[in-house]
């Protein structure tokens, strides 16, 4: 009862934080505008497909997205159908209905009939044109952002998860513990990331979770090191002290006394872990090092982009859609920043 | 010189935007101050003698909403003058020495450059006159072997000396007026009254005026002229020292005397058994060097001591800071390690594994001097006093834990209410209370209080030694009571240690070593505190 209700009721502080939160319109109106872009790619399925939601046919239901029919079913042949073919869409329209998502495009949709030698501009059937393989931008754009958006926030998880824990055991237990990892750290850091990055990927083919796997492993460092201060400084303070007085164990210290007040650094710098986590993937995909071929990812259109000089949307949307995502992540994490800073009234 | 009048506050009214709403610090306060005499401006913290001193060369802080009223210093209006001539002032003319003297000073610059900053900055002097200057007043602060320190930092002197050097910062310019902000609090007692003795000494010689802000009337009575009484940022009483503590009328005032701590220890049994005893103890800090962090010395913070404590009886140990007396208590509760014998409820603590240690835990707590640092600001009273209880109790269901937990708030004086706030929504006493709930909760048989009066008001000291009192009447309760203080030592305890340099120098009961100290040490240390 009294822990619901702790959860429910926002603490002083935290309230105080909200509002300084909301005071910062730059970081709120990001904030909002993030959310709605969210919104609109999370589902990215149901916004932007190459097969319908549902279809009737023959008084029967199918559900094209969840569930691959063959071909036969609508009196055509091949293994998988192809429902933006005009003579499926014919036989379904003729014997039934079916509901299509707000645009026809996946990201590896190729549009067959663009009119226009490849890549084609701007259209009313591809409105961001579409690219050397004839794929819709648009469609790519919504993917590509997803993943990004969903990329970032995983390896910004796992890696703040990993960098807090180390970060706390070196700085509660300090001496031999911490003059290691302090040194393994200084010489990881060390590493040139890309190069390693590089060299890996010739080896092994890359996929979303190896990539956020490899990433990991160069991201934590920076956070424990914030986290390692931190509880350097805490560990000190009388209530640390009285606790281990009351007998308390030292992994309920950390968790319990050292960890939540060290958090508000962690929690200051997870936004520009989760900003960089962004910039990463799309360096690595601009050079060909990132997610497999065909994936949608900004990374992708900016480097076709960069080799269709003569197609400037693919530049354009490429260099808008970077920027923008990069701007609202960044304004987002100060404004997250300056709500924690208790120097700031 | 028309009138002896320097400095005239009218009606200063000074009001804050807190997070908590808005404060109005200082309320139509009316000050007088004549050349060459010292005001004592005393109250309890929170009471607004800061906010005044602060007022004058108004350096307060960016959060003020309204600052009311007039300040007349030489016949100007300070809160009228524009920028430049106040900053002409300070420093010049108004001169501040501030409490801590450990971040007072730039740690980056020598001793040198900080004075003659100040000395440049209001005078066009050459390189050698200024030298001459900063010597100058370094020999009338009285920091001995003024010319070899020049060159020094602020981390090479001690903290008396420190606050030397900013005295001497204050008085390089010959200001007319000096405001000092609880000068001494931060410092020894021995140390404290030779830094009061030089003020005095000064102010003859150059006719300075002091503006003494303080909340220990001992150090009024012995130095000020004048005094005025503060309280809830309004002036109670104004009167001469002799006047004020002879005759004085408003009841805070009495009240604030009547606050010195008092009364005798409460009666043990000489026979009881032992709770604790200490053999032989020594701590060693190893001082560490090189890459590979090689022990090259050790500190030898506490040397060899040896102690026995009662079932009910209190153990006072005093020292100035940096004597070891901390330490001795961590090592007893074996929160550091330690060389020698602590045998506690027949237990040797140095032979007892770490898991057995932690149930013996409950048996033996800790009371810090710094309310604000020994609890942890993100959690409830109620979760703070539970803590102990889950670890040694945790088969108590929720409800019998919070019955424990109310009585044990009711024990030391709050009210079940608060149980679900947060430390920051209490005063420093109330905190020091909650503190010794979490300790009392496990019905300890040993308690270490390591300073838990100093960062408090004398009113709210006497009533923490009065409640200390009765919990060890209740539960024969042994205490170890470091303290600095030995007047609030002598209220609680049975036998005595004084401690210097990690040694003992002096033990006995209490009355003997408060009435007929043997070594000089304890005798210095007895005469800077009861005289002042």
């Amino acid at each position: 009862m009294h822990t619901i209700q702790s959860i429910f009721s926002l603490s002083p502080t935290s309230r105080r934080r909200l509002k300084k939160f909301k005071a910062n319109r730059r970081g709120y109106y990001s904030l909002l505008i993030f959310i709605v872009l969210l919104i609109f790619t999370l589902p990215a399925e149901f916004i932007s497909n190459n097969k319908p939601l549902i279809v009737s046919y023959k008084n029967q239901l199918y559900f094209p997205l969840f569930i691959d029919y063959p071909e036969s079913v609508f009196g055509g042949f091949l293994a998988r159908t192809d429902y933006r073919d005009q003579f499926i869409k014919d036989e379904i329209n003729s014997n039934g209905w079916m509901i299509w998502p707000p645009f026809e495009y996946s990201y590896r949709t190729i549009n067959k009939n663009p009119g226009m030698p490849v890549p084609s501009p701007p259209s009313v059937e591809n409105p961001l044109g579409t690219d050397n393989q004839s794929r819709d931008v648009l469609a790519r754009l919504i993917y590509g952002f997803r993943t990004t958006i969903l990329f970032s926030f995983i390896l910004t998880f796992i890696s703040s998860i990993i960098g807090i824990t180390a970060g706390a055991l070196q700085g509660y237990f300090g001496g031999f513990i911490d003059l290691t990892m302090q040194r393994f750290i200084e010489i990881w850091n060390g590493l040139p990331m890309l190069f390693l990055l590089i060299i890996l990927f010739s080896i092994l083919s890359p996929s979303f979770w190896l990539l956020i796997g490899v990433l990991v492993l160069f991201t934590w460092a920076r956070l424990s090191d914030v986290v390692r201060a931190e509880v350097l400084r805490a560990r000190n303070f009388d209530y640390i002290k009285a606790a281990r007085a009351l007998g308390v164990s030292n992994y309920n210290i950390i968790r319990k006394h050292v960890l939540p007040n060290a958090m508000v650094a962690a929690i200051t710098f997870i936004p520009f872990t989760f900003s960089s986590a962004v910039r990463m993937l799309i360096v690595l995909d601009f050079l060909g090092f990132g997610l497999p071929v065909g994936s949608a990812s900004l990374g992708e259109l900016l480097a076709q982009g960069r080799a269709n000089i003569h197609a400037p949307w693919l530049g354009i949307v490429g260099f808008l859609s970077v920027s923008i995502t990069l701007v609202l992540v960044i304004f987002i994490g100060e404004a997250i920043r300056d709500a924690f800073d208790p120097k700031k009234i | 010189m028309k009138s002896p009048e320097l400095l005239n506050i009218k009606n200063l009214s000074v009001t804050f935007s807190t997070s908590s709403g808005i404060v109005e610090a200082v309320k139509k306060v009316n000050l007088k101050i004549n050349k060459g005499e010292l005001l004592a401006l005393v109250g309890e913290s929170g009471s607004g003698k800061t906010v005044t001193g602060l007022s004058i060369p108004q350096l307060l802080p960016n959060n003020i909403i309204s600052l009311k009223g007039s300040i007349v210093f030489n016949g100007m209006d300070l809160l009228k003058q524009p920028k430049n001539i106040i900053r002409e002032i300070r420093g010049s003319r108004i001169s501040m020495i501030f409490q801590e003297p450990m971040t007072s000073l730039n740690p980056l610059h020598t001793i040198e450059k900080q004075i003659g900053e100040v000395i440049t900055q209001h005078r066009p002097l050459t390189k050698n006159e200024t030298r001459s200057r900063i010597i100058e007043s370094l020999h009338m602060a009285g920091l001995p072997e003024a010319e070899s320190r020049l060159g020094a930092y602020p981390h090479n002197l001690s903290g008396g000396q420190r606050q030397r050097v900013m005295i001497a910062i204050a008085l390089a310019n010959e200001p007319d007026l000096l405001i000092a902000d609880e000068p001494t609090t931060s410092l020894d007692v021995t140390i404290q009254a030779q830094i009061l003795q030089q003020l005095k000494d000064i102010q003859a010689r150059t006719n300075m005026a002091i503006l003494f802000i303080t909340h220990d009337l001992g150090i009024v009575e012995k130095i000020a002229d004048r005094v005025a009484v503060m309280r809830h940022g309004e002036i109670v009483e104004t009167g001469t020292t002799n006047n004020l503590f002879k005759r004085p009328w408003h009841i805070y005032t009495r009240h604030l005397m009547d606050a010195e701590p008092k009364g005798d220890p409460i009666k043990f049994n000489p026979k009881a058994p032992k709770v604790i005893e200490v053999k032989n103890v020594s701590v060693n800090f190893p001082v560490k060097k090189g890459l590979l962090k090689k022990t090259i010395d050790y500190i030898r913070a506490v040397k060899n001591v040896s102690a026995v404590i009662r079932q009910g009886q209190t153990l006072g140990v005093v020292g100035e800071s940096g004597s070891g007396k901390t330490t001795l208590g961590m090592a007893l509760l074996r929160l550091e390690s330690f060389e020698g014998k602590v045998i506690f409820l027949g237990q040797e603590l140095n032979k007892i594994k770490a898991k057995s240690m932690r149930q013996l835990r409950s048996n033996m707590q800790i009371v810090f001097q710094d309310p604000y640092g020994s609890l942890n600001p993100r959690m409830t009273i109620g979760e703070i006093i539970e803590e102990g209880l889950q670890v040694h109790n945790p088969e108590l269901h929720y409800k019998e834990r919070r019955e424990i937990i109310v009585s044990t708030l009711k024990e030391v004086g709050l009210k079940k209410e608060m149980l679900d706030k947060l430390p920051h929504e209490f005063s420093g006493g109330q905190r020091q209370r909650i503190a010794l709930a979490r300790a009392l909760v496990l019905n300890p048989k040993f308690i270490v209080l390591d300073e838990p009066t100093s960062s408090l008001d004398r009113p709210i000291q006497a009533q923490i030694i009065e409640l200390l009192r009765d919990i060890q009447k209740k539960h024969k309760i042994s205490y170890m009571f470091i303290s600095h203080d030995l007047k609030v030592v002598r209220a609680l305890s049975h036998y005595v240690l004084v401690m210097r340099e990690g040694k003992i120098i002096e033990q006995g009961p209490a009355q003997e070593v408060f009435e007929e100290p043997k070594e000089e040490y304890t005798k210095t240390l007895l005469a800077a505190t009861m005289n002042v």
